[in-house]
């Protein structure tokens, strides 16, 4: 049971140079076609709109092209079915739940059908309480929900790598479950199942899923969502 | 008669700001060995341009100077220099002892430059006849004129030179010392058989030689033998 | 007939040269000790200097290594496979291993859990430094049990101590130590997490390594004889980047330490250059007048006799043997002074110099006193072949050399050489060591043109009307045999040594300052939401931290730039943009200035921008490069789903040297307000205690906020940042110091220029004062000139220094000038004072016999 180490705070503190403590990272090499993010306003034919919230295994963070992230390959698979739906990347490298939760509002300007909440695994990596995750993920809920009533939610779960301690992992595990029975909403148990710790399927910094590994999660995630679609 | 300095024409002159300066103006004697000559005239008149140039101590602007056969104006100045350790002995005005050899060692340098033998035993033995035995050891800080002068006066000697230049010997020097130092020149030249020039604005002093050379403005003026020749 | 036996050829007796040259240095000892002392101090502070630089040099590279705290370092995120183990193994001489992760600890005492980095360690790491715990001993010993040392705010955080226990994932552990201070602390992946060392040998029962861990696995070597490190890593780096690991040595981690370790040694290499030139000063105005005095004698001499090769190489044998008895004496003083100065000072010091006899040092001591003798002494002694023997004639000592004596040249090209050559020993760069030996040229030059026009002004105005002593005190100036030429150009030079060091030191100094945690934030509070910001920072202050900055942070990516997407650039290779300018998410921030450490290099800075417009921001100058941009291009960025139309009003170089907030781009005021974004709140926390009780008020209030200490971190820079400001304190102040003695000496040996005219005036019954008047004039005319000459050259230079060779701003203190053109113009005055007190004091004729 692997979990990555996402967006951390690495690529923020790579903008604010601590040149001093010997710490120079330069911008991630990776050279891609303009993020698919759509205008959240743009666009308001007949249809449906599915938004990803995440972080970045959401943004794509460190593919060659961010729309090989695992909603990118979901959309690929709802236009090859033709199904109605337009499909809105909204996940931003290095967000937790507590960024999450006051960028929601931004994001709620433009009506939502599906949305899927991709948040945690920053806050697990950091040693975030697991209440204040909760708390953050219910919010957030709690905020789609009553600007959108008709939603249909679904929770992506998220897992700490085992060095985080079982004790802490565990709890983090066990967010999500509860999450998604209280509110009542669909859940992917682990979105990364099957692709941490698969060498083939993750990046050369070992943190992010490469193209091939973001297809096994996107499978994950389709298993869930093709029946709410 | 021998000739130890023939001068023939010799004339100098001077080049200072575009003017030029006449010193010496077309000079002809003969001076033979083994006599004593004095050469007068008023300060300024060239009489010690004239002695410089007949100790090849410089160059003329015309016009030969032949020591013992030997043309100066052919000879460069290292060539000049030798001539002097050879055939010349000089006396100044103001001693011109180096001021940091002893008086043994100011008599030493000719006959060291020569590389002869037994330097030390002749060098105390001319201080000796100059009656300065016992300050050998002292430096020429540390005499009266008096002394320096007999210290020069050994020094000229040293080299048994065949011609002897004194500048104003006496100049510096109080009467009574003066006249012991005259008769130390007359001495030491006889024994030896030194040719003697003698440039002076003493008249009682130019009386003692053979012969009165007399210059005014650069001019041979006049050239007469005294009672002693 | 003897008319042809002049023996023109005959041989140079080189032993009795020797003889003359050795009794010609006998009589007046003293006044030989004069000049010899002159070169003792040239050379002493040059070899002092040069000693000090290479020990201080070797001593900051080994504190350097403490950075790392090996001599390389190899790390990777996954576990090496068998063929590479091979090759780690076969490096180095001694090697330890690490393996680091992030877990969460927990405090049985007081129930408390908390992110920290674990790092298991196994071997004698660290090589350079060491890990620096209360007790002491617990740094090596916590490898034999099952023990940990834990961080220091850590400890105070969870009110833990040495005895406690901590349980890091299923094992506990007796915690041994604090840890205050650990070599190789990466930078920011320790500040996120606090450090606890454990022993390798309890990892596995912990039971935090499984599939999906994350770890890193650390290799450090040392190396016991020297290797060449560039070309190793260069074998290296391909295999270990196809294992996805990386290297680091201490060379790299000085280069991305900062611009410290550049300024520090070119700092030193400019105090081996002035020392180099305060050697030339010392040697140079010594041998210079010496030489002078001889010529009289040298005429003498040619009288007698005495060819012109032969008086040249008496002097210069005896010049020769002046300078290596100078140099000699002057190399053993330096190296006493290196040894004997920090026993002194051991008290004051922060730090240990080491103090090992630098052979090079010595060396090129003595070396550099023997060449300039020769060179200095050349130049007067050359002349010497034009001396007439009628000088002795007639006591005029008009300028007997030719103007344009082809050998003079050569010698001043042989000095000019010799400078450049001497430099670049100190520079290594040619055209480094040429830019400075023309700086001094020009310095040389201005200097003897205001002495001569300081010499024809003084003729012109000096009348009549002024008193007696004015008159003879300025005419003293322009005089023959005068000496106005020769102090202005050392007290100038002199001067000018000691102030561009005083004013560079002064700059190094501030930037040191700045890198240093002193005064920088070493604490970052991140991911603040924006409904917290003012909270936080009420917080903050509460606590009586400053916020040193607290900026918004929006993320943003680029979709167009002149219209055209990245789509473009594939279809297009002509396009000048780099493909990751569109793959980037860029972190800015919007304000309405500049910041301090920011500067525009093109284009106008608009700080809000107009509604409706498109927007107005400021490109980095890299990211300008990166994407081919200039002022006035177009861009259209994606605002998370929202487009928003902007072009490039400005681009911006930015000092990325500082624990600070930095951007690539900056937006105005009045377009991104309502964007999604977080706060980072920059503080400094003085100690330990503040900053663990700092963090548990800010988990509790704001758990969402995550907080970057930096402190640990940074106190291995600090010390050496303090190392380096003390270096270069140190040295300078050294330097100023032999600076001020080789000046002095310079002075000092211009004795014996005025005691005949002194005496004669004694002679003559002059007053104690009026003698005293006289000489007070000349020497404060002439020290005050060429000090505020000197000063002011030093003001150009440092300024060039500081703009081309040091890159740092020009912002000097001035005062220290000022109180250094009095202190000079004073210290001139003194010693010529000094100089003719030996006239006053004595009887007249006494001293005209000693010193006739």
């Amino acid at each position: 049971m692997a979990m990555h180490k996402f967006k951390l705070t690495i690529i923020l503190l790579a903008v604010m140079a601590l040149a001093a403590c010997g710490e120079k990272k330069k911008p991630a090499d990776d050279n891609a076609t303009p993020q698919s993010t759509k205008a959240v306003k743009a666009d308001t034919s007949s249809l449906k709109t599915i938004v990803f919230f995440g972080n970045s295994l959401t943004a794509g963070y460190g593919l060659d092209d961010p729309s090989e992230a695992f909603p990118g390959v979901i959309r690929n698979t709802i236009d090859s079915l033709k199904l109605p739906y337009k499909v809105v990347n909204a996940g931003l490298s290095g967000e937790t739940t507590a960024g999450g939760n006051a960028r929601i509002a931004w994001l709620l300007k433009q009506k939502i059908d599906v949305f899927l909440l991709e948040l945690g695994g920053n806050d697990g990596l950091r040693g975030i309480p697991v209440t204040e995750t909760s708390k953050n993920l219910q919010s957030i809920i709690d905020k789609v929900k009553a600007k959108y009533p008709n939603v249909k939610i679904v929770l992506l779960g998220m897992q700490v790598p085992p060095n985080m301690g079982a004790d802490y992992s565990n709890k983090f595990k066990a967010v999500y479950p509860a999450l998604a029975a209280k509110n009542n909403v669909s859940l992917v148990p682990f979105l990364l199942q099957g692709v941490g710790g698969v060498p083939g399927l993750n990046q050369a910094d070992g943190i992010h899923p490469t193209a091939k590994g973001a297809k096994v999660a996107a499978a994950n995630v389709w298993k869930v969502l093709k029946g709410i679609l | 008669m021998e000739t130890i300095l023939n001068i023939t024409d010799l004339s100098k002159t001077y080049h200072s700001a575009g003017r030029t300066l006449t010193v010496l103006n077309n000079i002809d004697f003969d001076i033979a060995a083994g006599s004593t000559n004095a050469i007068v005239g008023p300060s300024g008149s060239g009489k010690t341009t004239l002695l410089g140039l007949c100790a090849g101590l410089d160059r003329s602007s015309s016009g030969t100077v032949e020591l013992n056969g030997i043309n100066l104006s052919n000879l460069t100045e290292d060539q000049r220099a030798q001539v002097r350790n050879q055939y010349v002995g000089f006396i100044f005005q103001n001693f011109q002892l180096l001021p940091t050899l002893t008086a043994l060692e100011n008599v030493m340098v000719p006959l060291e430059l020569r590389n002869e033998k037994n330097i030390r035993l002749r060098a105390l033995d001319l201080l000796d006849k100059v009656g300065l035995a016992d300050r050998g050891h002292h430096y020429p800080s540390q005499l009266s004129g008096g002394e320096q002068q007999r210290v020069s006066l050994a020094r000229a000697f040293s080299n048994a030179p065949k011609i002897l230049f004194a500048d104003e010997p006496t100049g510096n020097l109080d009467a009574e010392t003066s006249e012991k130092v005259v008769k130390l020149i007359f001495d030491l030249n006889k024994e030896a058989g030194t040719t003697l020039v003698l440039v002076t604005h003493d008249l009682e002093l130019a009386a003692k030689t053979q012969r009165i050379i007399r210059i005014r403005g650069g001019k041979l003026v006049a050239d007469e033998k005294t009672i002693n020749g | 007939m003897e008319i042809n036996s002049v023996n023109y050829k005959r041989k140079m007796n080189i032993r009795w040269l020797f003889n003359m040259a050795w009794r010609d240095s006998r009589k007046n000892r003293s006044r030989l000790f004069l000049f010899v002392s002159a070169i003792v101090f040239g050379i002493a502070a040059l070899v002092a200097i040069y000693a000090f630089k290479y020990n201080v040099q070797n001593d900051i590279n080994g504190q350097a290594a403490t950075l790392i705290g090996a001599d390389l370092a190899i790390s990777g995120n996954r576990p090496v496979d068998a063929s590479l183990t091979k090759l780690l193994d076969s490096l180095g001489d001694d090697r330890s291993n690490e393996r680091s992760f992030a877990s969460m600890a927990y405090f049985p005492k007081s129930k408390g859990t908390r992110l920290v980095q674990v790092r298991a360690l196994q071997g004698n790491f660290p090589y350079y430094g060491s890990i620096e715990t209360t007790p002491v001993q617990a740094g090596t010993s916590f490898k034999k049990g099952q023990m940990a040392l834990v961080d220091k705010t850590l400890m105070l955080q969870f009110n833990a101590h040495t005895g406690d226990s901590i349980k890091i994932g299923n094992s506990l552990f007796l915690i041994t130590g604090v840890l205050n201070k650990a070599p190789g602390q990466s930078g920011v992946v320790a500040g996120i997490a606090p450090v606890v060392y454990i022993p390798m040998h309890y990892l596995q029962q912990t039971g935090l390594l499984k599939i999906g861990s994350r770890v890193t696995y650390s290799f450090y070597y040392k190396f016991s004889k020297p290797v060449n490190m560039d070309k190793l890593t260069k074998k290296l780096d391909p295999i270990l980047d196809k294992a996805g690991m990386r290297f680091e040595t201490v060379e790299g981690r000085k280069e991305s330490t900062g611009r410290n370790f550049g300024d520090l040694s070119r700092f030193l290499s400019l105090v081996g250059f002035v020392a180099l030139l305060l050697g030339c000063v010392g040697v140079a105005s010594a041998i210079h007048i010496y030489v002078r005095e001889k010529i009289a004698s040298i005429a003498i001499m040619r009288c007698l006799g005495v060819k012109a090769s032969e008086a040249f190489l008496i002097y210069l044998i005896q010049i020769l043997g002046i300078g290596l008895i100078g140099s000699v004496t002057g190399a053993a003083l330096g190296t006493a002074i290196q040894h004997l100065l920090p026993l002194i000072f051991k008290d004051f010091l922060p730090f240990t110099i080491s103090v090992q006899i630098s052979w090079m040092a010595i060396g090129q001591g003595i070396l550099l006193g023997m060449i300039i003798s020769i060179l200095f002494a050349l130049l007067p002694l050359i002349s010497v072949r034009n001396i007439s023997p009628l000088n002795t004639l007639r006591l005029s000592f008009d300028d007997v050399a030719p103007r344009r004596d082809p050998i003079r040249w050569l010698v001043y090209a042989l000095i000019v050489m010799f400078i450049i050559g001497f430099t670049f020993l100190q520079l290594d760069s040619w055209l480094g060591s040429m830019l400075f030996t023309l700086g001094i040229l020009i310095a040389f030059i201005i200097l003897a043109a205001v002495a001569s026009l300081l010499m024809k002004l003084v003729k012109l105005l000096i009348n009549g009307s002024w008193s007696y002593l004015w008159r003879q005190g300025f005419a003293n100036l322009y005089r023959p045999n005068n000496q106005t030429l020769m102090l202005m150009v050392s007290i100038g030079l002199s001067t000018m040594f000691i102030c561009i060091l005083f004013f560079i030191q002064n700059l190094l100094i501030n930037q040191v300052n700045l890198s240093s945690s002193g005064n920088q934030s070493n604490m970052i509070l991140f991911d603040i939401q924006t409904s917290q910001k003012d909270a936080v920072a009420g917080l903050t202050r509460k606590q009586g931290l400053p916020v040193i900055q607290q900026v918004p942070i929006v993320t943003l990516r680029i979709e167009q730039i002149n219209g055209k997407t990245a789509a473009d650039l594939q279809k297009d290779s002509t396009i000048k943009i780099q493909h990751s300018v569109f793959a980037y998410e860029y972190r800015v921030t919007f304000r309405d200035s500049l910041s301090e450490s920011e500067k525009l290099t093109d284009g106008t800075w608009i700080g809000k921008a107009q509604p409706g417009k498109d927007v107005p921001v400021s490109v980095e100058e890299n990211l300008a490069k990166r994407a081919n941009l200039k002022p006035g291009d177009k861009l259209v960025f994606n605002v998370q789903g929202v487009q928003l139309p902007a072009y490039v009003s400005s681009v911006r170089k930015v000092n990325w040297g500082k624990v600070q907030t930095n951007f690539q781009i900056v937006f105005p005021t009045g377009v991104l307000e309502d964007a999604p974004q977080f706060q980072v709140l920059l503080t400094h926390v003085p100690s330990n205690k503040i900053s663990a009780a700092f963090q548990q008020v800010i988990v509790r209030n704001f758990p969402n906020v995550s907080i970057i200490d930096l402190g640990l971190v940074l106190s291995v820079l600090d010390e050496l940042l303090s190392k380096i400001s003390y270096v270069i304190r140190f040295m300078s102040a050294f330097s100023i110091i032999t600076g001020i003695v080789v000046l002095v000496a310079s002075v000092r040996i211009s004795k014996y220029q005025r005691i005949q005219e002194s005496v004669l005036l004694r002679t003559l019954g002059a007053s104690r004062r009026q003698i005293f008047a006289i000489t007070a004039l000349e020497y404060l005319f002439l020290g005050s000139l060429s000090a505020l000459t000197g000063i002011l050259i030093a003001v150009g230079a440092s300024w060039l220094l500081a703009k081309y060779s040091f890159e740092i701003p020009y912002a000097v203190n001035y005062w220290p000038g000022v109180i250094l053109f009095f202190i000079i113009s004073i210290l001139t005055v003194i010693i010529g004072l000094l100089n003719s007190r030996g006239v006053l004091n004595k009887p007249p004729l006494e001293i005209l016999r000693t010193n006739a």
